[in-house]
């Protein structure tokens, strides 16, 4: 699997940022609580979290714009912590871009090799290579006001990788972008990832980013990790139940385990799992599907009433209300199954292979 | 009346009054343009009289006064040195705005507010009973009819207008830009001169000119604290008016509105050109 592929890889390659036990307090307010985290060479790492989750805070503190309570925070042997922004040797990509506005393009990508005092043709040739590392070439005397979202975001790309930064920082660089050029420009993101190989720590709220272009996904709640793994794996075995509603929307339900016998809506069924007492019980909207359980197959047997349809492109979206439960969301392309209609009580049922168990 | 009808008239009352006070408003406004434009224009057509005494509309053409202006040397002096004053006020209003804005826009300093409130205060209070306070401490200080007091007094009067200037300009520029600049190895004072510092510079310009404008213009302060010896221009215009009408003044209040116009529209292209 590609997924696993890159997990190794990244296991396998050098750390290049090393962060331990660090924590960052705005006055009484825990913002980061004692954070581990290892990013290594050439990695894709994304903070994904809610707002108000600390990414945010983590990558300015990373950027050296906010100072951390207590922690280490290394790339190599060196301190970051008693380091200026200046000094860091970082890149950052803001969400509005930053784009120096009295320079032309070509004068923005030169900043950084201009205050490294990179000289004459050396300077010229890195700005050339880079403005056509990001296609824009022809564009390299307009100023930025004369330029779309998406071409000042690859601008801003382009000077932000000019200068070779350890470590690449971008901070909901597509937020303000529309639909379909977020999509664009996550393939051009991808690309140049892979072109230059830089480390690259990305922050979004956006799960399907997150997913897209991640080796691997810190998600983040309250100043926490809620789950550090790759992409693949966090929304197909998501650890406990924040990461599975937050990362692939899953249901949750109350359960209770002993000896892999899984007890829940009355009903029990055979799972894989060690854990044992109270616990959550979690299914994507994908699979959780409406109709019965096919006979002898284990698992469990539910009716809902049918609260809202939703199309969705290519699936729709049927909501659920369930008694003594929160409810349920399921997804299904349209045209499958037996169709439904507003107000309907329908048939609902979770097999046991498709549920995840966790402990909280 | 049926349902249909009331409705109409619903929509028309509204409509109606709508029209009324879009005209009535118009009305005020052009009112109040002639009110304020009126004198200043008979001003600059008087200026081209020759007749001896100054009347309206005049009699005789020519430029009569405007040779007087240059060749009498009477308006030399009071020029010069309303010029000196407005420049050291202006230059001063910046020097005190400039770091004042920052601390305002960019700062986590405690009492911001207390600390705009009394840059601007000098808008709000009456000149007047201001000129009447500052006479009392400049006596004491000996500073009155010295220049330096009336340079004091010009700059901390024209401080509002430069500091909202600067504010307003500040407020444009992203505190990002400066971060980005960091980043990219400049160091702190590098990435404020080359990034913000630069982008505020025509505001910077801006500012200073409507400093230098509003001392320039400023008659009453001087009246208070210039003693006998200090006369500005302003002061000039008043002294000559206060016996007998000098039919120049007609022709220095005209060259006085043009180079002011002139600075003004200079402040507003600048503030506006760098968007």
């Amino acid at each position: 699997m590609i997924s696993e592929f890159g997990r190794n890889a990244a296991q396998t390659r050098k750390t290049k940022l090393c962060i331990r036990r660090l924590v960052k307090n705005f006055g009484d307010t825990e913002v980061l609580k004692a954070l581990d985290l290892d990013v290594s060479d050439g990695e894709f790492l994304t903070l994904l979290g809610p707002s108000g989750s600390g990414k945010t805070t983590l990558l300015r503190i990373i950027a050296g714009f906010e100072n951390a309570t207590s922690g280490e925070l290394r790339i190599g042997d060196t301190d970051l912590r008693s380091l200026t922004p200046s000094e860091r040797q970082l890149g950052m990509v803001f969400q509005n871009y930053a784009l120096f506005p009295h320079m032309t393009v070509a004068d923005n990508v030169a900043y950084g090799l201009k205050v490294r005092k990179v000289r004459g043709a050396a300077r010229g040739k890195r700005v050339n290579e880079m403005l056509e590392v990001v296609g824009l070439e022809h564009l390299r005397d307009r100023k930025p006001a004369q330029l779309s979202g998406g071409q000042q975001q690859r601008v801003a790309l382009a000077r932000a990788l000019a200068y070779e930064p350890e470590i690449l920082l971008m901070d909901e660089p597509l937020g303000a972008l529309d639909r379909s050029l977020r999509l664009q420009m996550e393939s051009e993101i991808k690309r140049v990832h892979r072109q230059v190989g830089t480390t690259v720590i990305y922050v979004t709220h956006d799960q399907e980013e997150a997913l897209v272009l991640s080796d691997r996904v810190a998600i983040m709640n309250a100043g926490n990790f809620a789950g550090l793994d790759t992409p693949m794996r966090l929304f197909q075995d998501p650890p406990n139940s924040f990461v599975a509603k937050f990362f692939s929307d899953s249901n949750v339900f109350d359960a209770e385990i002993s000896d892999g016998e899984l007890r829940a809506f009355g009903q029990s069924a055979r799972v894989e799992s060690d854990l044992t007492g109270d616990v959550k019980l979690a299914a994507r909207p994908g699979m959780t599907r409406i109709g019965d359980l096919p006979s002898h197959a284990p698992g469990f047997q539910l009716t809902g009433r049918v609260e809202e349809i939703n199309l969705l492109g290519e699936n729709e979206q049927v909501e659920l209300s369930i008694p003594g439960t929160q409810g349920a969301v399921i997804r299904r392309p349209i045209g499958t199954g037996t169709g439904v209609s507003l107000g309907e009580t329908v048939p609902v049922h979770l097999a046991a292979a498709d549920v995840t168990v966790m402990a909280g | 009346m049926t349902h249909s009808t009331r409705n109409q008239e619903l929509r028309r009352g509204p409509r109606a009054i709508d029209q009324i006070s879009k005209w009535l408003g118009r009305l005020v406004a052009l009112i109040g343009l002639v009110f304020l434009l009126a004198p200043a224009l008979a001003i600059v057509v008087m200026s081209f009289a020759d007749d001896r005494r100054i009347s309206f509309p005049p009699r005789e053409w020519g430029f009569g006064r405007y040779v007087e202006v240059f060749t009498s040397g009477k308006w030399g002096a009071p020029t010069a040195l309303s010029i000196e004053i407005g420049l050291w006020a202006g230059a001063l209003a910046l020097i005190v705005a400039l770091p004042l804005v920052f601390a305002l826009k960019r700062s986590t300093l405690r009492g911001r507010g207390a600390l705009e409130g009394s840059a601007i205060a000098p808008l709000v209070i009456p000149v007047a009973a201001y000129a009447v306070g500052l006479y009392g401490v400049f006596a004491q200080l000996g500073l009155l009819g010295e220049k330096f007091g009336v340079i004091l007094a010009h700059t901390v009067y024209s401080l509002p207008l430069v500091v909202i200037v600067l504010s307003t300009a500040l407020e444009q520029i992203t505190p990002d830009l400066e971060l980005a600049a960091m980043t990219m190895g400049a160091s702190r004072i590098k990435a404020w001169g080359t990034i913000t510092l630069r982008l505020l510079m025509p505001s910077v310009l801006a500012g200073f000119l409507m400093g230098f404008i509003t001392s320039f213009d400023e008659a009453v302060l001087i009246t208070f604290l210039g003693g006998v010896g200090l006369i500005t221009l302003p002061k000039y215009i008043f002294d000559s008016v206060q016996y007998a009408v000098d039919p120049a003044i007609t022709a220095i209040a005209t060259l006085l509105m043009v180079t002011t116009t002139a600075l003004m529209l200079l402040a507003t292209t600048l503030r506006k050109g760098k968007k």
